[in-house]
């Protein structure tokens, strides 16, 4: 997951997010690079982009045409099977703390969390 | 290959201590290893592991293989996919399973493609089904609004693990367990990228992951300075601040304080959640929590769904005085 790209000499140096960082990488290109939002905002497409999309002609691929077989793509391809699909129940049981005013339930909600010790 | 027979864990350690999802990761292990009757097995790669096969075995293992090489210090894509190749085929284990950290993210798929198996990413649950003896793999699906159990019939079936989904063992330090070095020949013509520099962005103060009490901000807060008073509660109750997507979105605090599905996962014993909805991405990072509390203005929000204690209100309003009640309960 990459926050910043850069092509140096014809290889890309990228930043790669860790849990308590990140990391500085140089990688050969061609090169696969999954990227998230802190890599920079979404530019809004311009008239001209608009119009020069709307001749370009998408290119369509069947599967022989990057060599897979049918059997090895889709459904058919699938190798975890599904067993079960649920949603989990929500026990749902808040204490809404009620009071006169909103300090006055701050302070009481304090007070319950103490007898509760959970601090 | 052999018959698949074990269940490895592929563990993750820094300077010989066990990262935290190891420790969960062998705790999850050990159970489905017991149900099939089989040894648990824990793969160590890298360089100068030190402690960590001993604290492996303490903390769950039968039998440790270790991958020691220079180059193996840091994780790099290709070189440690070498290494699993080699070991998984050598040892053909029934079952694997890796953390979803961002090492077992990027190996997992790449090693299951490799071998031709399937794979479940971001588990919660594992389990044995017994007549089968299979894995059967828990994971939410639709933004964690659903779950689904999937199971894979070819081996090893490898899944990865959310953090803080499983429990540890309490270390046994006179566990008995073997260790194994094993040599794997990396071709370093193979190996296209290259670690030229890692950078620590530690947070100031307690680390989210790891505190037991944490203030949680939401779009409510409205601003970066409605995060200090936030972190003045934080520091009277020992925690730490953490944030729902939309205060990070909108540059009010780091993107490292980013609790949710695409940010930390947490479950400390207490959870203030303060002006958050509680929608099910934010839920997914914070649903392990012991204790979750809401402060919100609108009584229909999600997140009273999920929480044990709740105020409807205004923050601004609530949370000036129970941050005082909070200072005299302490004090007194």
């Amino acid at each position: 997951m990459a926050k910043k790209v850069e092509v140096v000499d014809g290889k890309a140096k990228v930043e790669r997010v860790i849990a308590d960082g990140y990391q500085i990488i140089e990688v050969t290109m061609p090169a696969l690079i999954t990227v998230s939002n802190e890599l920079g905002e979404a530019r809004y497409a311009t008239l001209k982009g608009i119009m020069a999309a709307a001749k370009k002609q998408p290119v369509i691929w069947k599967p022989a045409d990057i060599g897979v077989e049918p059997g090895q793509i889709g459904a058919a391809g699938r190798k975890n099977k599904l067993l079960k699909l649920f949603q989990p129940v929500k026990e749902g049981k808040c204490e809404i703390i009620e009071a006169d005013s909103p300090a006055e339930a701050g302070t009481k909600l304090a007070q319950r969390l103490r007898e509760s010790k959970l601090f | 290959m052999a018959e698949p027979k074990g269940v490895m864990i592929l563990g993750e350690s820094v300077q010989g201590n066990l990262a935290a999802i190891s420790g969960e990761l062998l705790g999850c292990g050990r159970q489905l290893a017991d149900t099939l009757k089989e040894e648990l097995i824990c793969i160590l790669v890298g360089n100068q592991l030190g402690d960590a096969p001993k604290n492996t075995i303490a903390a769950g293992a039968d039998k440790v293989y270790t991958v020691e090489d220079a180059m193996l210090a840091d994780y790099q894509t290709d070189s440690y996919l070498m290494v699993m190749e080699k070991v998984i085929k050598d040892i053909s284990p029934r079952i694997l399973l890796m953390g979803q950290t961002s090492i077992g993210r990027d190996l997992a798929p790449r090693l299951a493609f490799r071998l031709g198996v399937g794979l479940a990413m971001d588990t919660v649950e594992l389990s044995i089904d017994p007549q089968a003896k299979l894995l059967q793999e828990t994971r939410p699906v639709y933004g964690g609004n659903a779950r689904a159990i999937f199971v894979s019939e070819a081996f090893p079936q490898i899944a990865t693990v959310r953090s803080k989904a499983m429990s540890p063992l309490a270390p046994d330090t006179s566990k008995q367990g073997e260790v194994i070095p094993l040599k794997v020949e990396l071709d370093v013509a193979k190996i296209r990228t290259k670690v030229l520099e890692t950078v620590k962005e530690e947070l100031a103060g307690i680390k989210l992951e790891d505190a037991q009490a944490i203030i949680c901000g939401g779009r409510g807060i409205g601003s970066p300075e409605g995060f200090k008073q936030l972190e003045e509660l934080a520091k009277v109750l020992k925690g730490a601040v953490g944030a729902s997507r939309p205060p990070c979105d909108n540059g009010w605090v780091p993107d490292t304080m980013q609790i949710g599905l695409t940010g930390k996962i947490v479950a400390p014993e207490l959870y203030i959640a303060v002006g958050v909805s509680g929608s099910s991405q934010h839920l997914a990072g914070c649903s392990g929590s012991k204790n979750v509390v809401a402060i919100n203005k609108d009584a229909e929000a999600n997140i009273f769904k999920e929480a044990r204690f709740g105020v409807v209100g205004d923050w601004k309003q609530v949370l000036p005085a129970f941050s005082e009640k909070v200072k005299e309960l302490l004090a007194g």
